[in-house]
């Protein structure tokens, strides 16, 4: 069905059911005003969206971050995400002899981890004259660590 | 011009160029609606971008990421960026004696790296005796990367 008043910016659709905005229309909500959607107003959630927004190269990126106290040479840590497509970590303050790496792994998100989670991978030297990496072990360092996921 | 009707809360200007939602006015989507820009119906995008969004401290700001494996002390990685504002990498193992560390930097953004390429650096210690760090070589540990950029 045909919109009326094809010559004005904005027409309304004969029977109602659509509004159609041509170039140069407008839709200015004041002070006040509801944008709803089913109900919900939506205006504090779209303003969030629209303030300077962090895109991903590919669509549907989320983050996730924290910092955990490492237990064993390997943790595995739940991320919130679905799925983890890329993390990184890095120790929160000195590395020591007991705990001088630490790095993070997606693995194949699939039970090696679970998907949604990471692994954090815990180094420290043999010894003070040996800088060969083995297990960490206690004393630990906390872990911070940042996930990009969907 | 205009507006018509000033006295309700929803009004066209005279001439049809614009809408005008007072305090108290609503317009509400009711399930089925389309919400469409140049055709293009954005329910979709609009719900995932008011999910809890993630913010830039400045505008435009988009996330690539990568996994590689390396094969030199130095090499540069094309992100998909325009142009890189930060970088972070780690490796995404055990560090080993050949490959111990790597780290990230955007450098100029004008050939050392290219626009939109970040260098990654990767070394390991000149022997298990003496950590000065050198040039890593192969057998190489895979490096994952997430950057920040417009």
């Amino acid at each position: 069905m045909a919109y009326k008043g094809e010559n004005v910016l904005i027409r309304s659709k004969q029977g109602g059911s659509a509004i159609e905005v041509a170039s140069g229309g407008s839709f200015d909500f004041l002070a006040g005003a509801l944008v709803e959607f089913a109900g919900v107003d939506k205006r504090a959630a779209l303003a969030a969206a629209v303030a300077t927004p962090v895109a991903g190269v590919a669509a549907g990126y989320k983050i996730a971050r924290g910092v955990i106290t490492p237990t064993d040479g390997t943790d595995t840590v739940v991320t919130g995400l679905t799925t983890v497509v890329a993390a990184v970590a890095m120790l929160v303050a000195t590395p020591i002899l007991t705990h001088m790496w630490s790095c993070a792994t997606i693995g194949n998100q699939s039970g090696a981890p679970a998907a949604g989670s990471i692994n954090l991978v815990h180094r420290g030297p043999v010894g003070a004259g040996d800088v060969t990496p083995q297990d960490a072990a206690s004393t630990f360092v906390d872990v911070a660590w940042i996930a990009v996921g969907t | 011009m205009a507006y018509k009707g000033e006295n309700v809360l929803i009004r066209k200007k005279q001439g049809g160029s614009a809408m005008e939602f007072a305090s108290g006015a609503e317009i509400d989507f009711l399930a089925g609606a389309l919400v469409e820009f140049a055709g293009t119906d954005k329910r979709a995008a609009l719900a995932a971008a008011v999910t809890t969004p993630t913010a830039g401290v400045a505008a435009s700001y988009k996330i690539a990421r990568g996994v590689f494996t390396p094969s030199d002390g130095s090499e540069d990685v094309v992100t998909g960026l325009t142009t890189v504002v930060a970088v972070v990498c780690n490796l995404i193992d055990t560090p080993t004696l050949t490959h111990m560390w790597s780290d990230a930097t955007i450098g100029d953004q004008a050939g050392a790296p290219a626009e939109g390429s970040i260098r990654v650096v990767n070394r390991k210690p000149t022997t298990s005796g003496n950590v000065a760090p050198i040039d890593a070589t192969t057998p190489w540990v895979d490096v994952s990367w997430i950057a920040i950029g417009v």
